[in-house]
């Protein structure tokens, strides 16, 4: 895999980098769904919607 | 605005940042400024309609590469600094709804290759001691962004924990001629128990002297001092290990398990430090399903912290977990 990056001067002064890369070995798709909670990731369960627990000792 | 403040008690610099106050605070989707800057809506902080990996300098840094000159003045029993150094991002993707679990291998891989770079390209900073290469997931951990994303921090100084492994790690050196974390690794794997995961260049374990319940490291077989130490292979190892234990996590409750993700190598002073050995270390909040584990009295006033659990059961518990291992 090589990489490749372009640096890019925003106007408020910061840099920003943009990487892109060549011969990647095996370019699998990115998962493109917008809703995760109903999507598996790679194992065997699906991810449900979560909400944090409140404080507890 | 920013400054570093020396604590002469602890030995170690806080970095006031008062401006970080009015950073951006859970944006709606719409609003993301980490997403792609889309035709004729408002611009994000990347000018660009899809991107692929990407990192730029925080908009609300802690550390700059000019800074401000600080707004107090200092003693020589309290001195202060310019916060100087630099905070960036790294956009793991342009996919707002998603996260490394989700990415697919190369992905990951392409951000070991980001971190390699970001890291010899800050180390060799005049002014930077340590970069710092990190990950925040999770409303629980304190995230105000929840575009998948991850920091470097480049100090201008060596951080305190970095400071106290480095100390022990060249005292066992010393004393026995051997890398510490070698031996740590070598004897987990002849004890096996907490063994979560492994593969030819790295090993996932719930270290002996865990901190949180499902803590878990990521040693590399190697030694290696940094992340440019490792060739093609072995960052494709790592990128493998570090997408099957997102992936656990994920798995053990079936929601997405926020957790602190650090890396740990040597610091880019110009010095050498043959004795430390690269690793990654998470730090899931949660110590089970619906409770949080709270750094509270004894773990924020004392440093001493308290694990309710034993590494040995959550080790067998997260190899369990999907991917089984």
């Amino acid at each position: 895999m090589e990489l490749h990056k372009e640096r890019v001067l925003k106007e408020d002064g910061r840099y920003l980098y943009f990487y892109t890369f060549s011969d990647v070995a095996e370019e699998e798709p990115e998962e493109e769904d917008d809703e995760p909670e109903e999507d598996a990731p790679s194992g065997d369960l699906q991810l449900k919607p979560h909400k944090p627990p409140t404080p507890n000792d | 605005m920013s400054e570093l403040r020396w604590n002469p008690v602890l030995e170690e610099w806080v970095i006031t940042a008062t401006h970080r106050q009015d950073r951006t605070f859970f944006p709606p989707p719409e609003y993301c400024p980490l997403c792609p800057t889309k035709p004729g809506a408002f611009p994000t902080e990347v000018p660009a309609e899809d991107y692929d990996l990407v990192v730029f300098e925080n908009k609300f840094p802690s550390l700059r590469p000019n800074p401000p000159e600080p707004s107090v003045e200092g003693t020589d029993l309290l001195p202060v600094r310019p916060a100087a150094g630099v905070c960036e991002v790294v956009l793991y993707s342009s996919n707002h709804n998603t996260e490394l679990a989700r990415m697919p291998l190369s992905k990951i891989e392409k951000l070991v290759y980001v971190w390699a770079d970001r890291f010899e390209e800050l180390g060799q900073r005049p002014e930077v001691e340590y970069v710092f290469l990190f990950e925040n997931k999770g409303k629980e951990i304190g995230v105000t962004l929840t575009h998948p994303h991850g920091q470097i921090y480049a100090y201008p100084f060596i951080p305190p924990i970095l400071q106290r492994e480095l100390t022990g790690c060249k005292k066992h050196f010393v004393a026995h001629g051997e890398c510490l974390l070698c031996r740590i690794l070598r004897d987990e794997l002849a004890d096996g128990r907490r063994i979560v995961a492994q593969n030819d260049s790295f090993v996932a374990l719930l270290p002996f002297y865990a901190r949180y319940p499902y803590e878990v490291h990521l040693f590399a077989r190697p030694h290696h001092n940094a992340i440019t130490d490792f060739n093609p292979a072995e960052r494709r190892h790592l990128a493998e290990l570090l997408h099957t234990i997102v992936n656990k996590y994920n798995n053990l409750w079936g929601f997405s398990l926020p957790y602190i993700m650090v890396t740990h190598q040597r610091p880019t002073d110009g010095q050498d430090y043959p004795y430390y050995h690269f690793h990654i270390e998470f730090y899931p909040p949660y110590r089970t399903q619906d409770k949080l584990k709270y750094l509270a009295g004894s773990e924020a006033g004392a440093g001493a912290y308290i694990n309710d659990t034993h590494a040995e059961e959550k080790a067998q518990i997260l190899r369990d977990a999907a991917p089984k291992t």
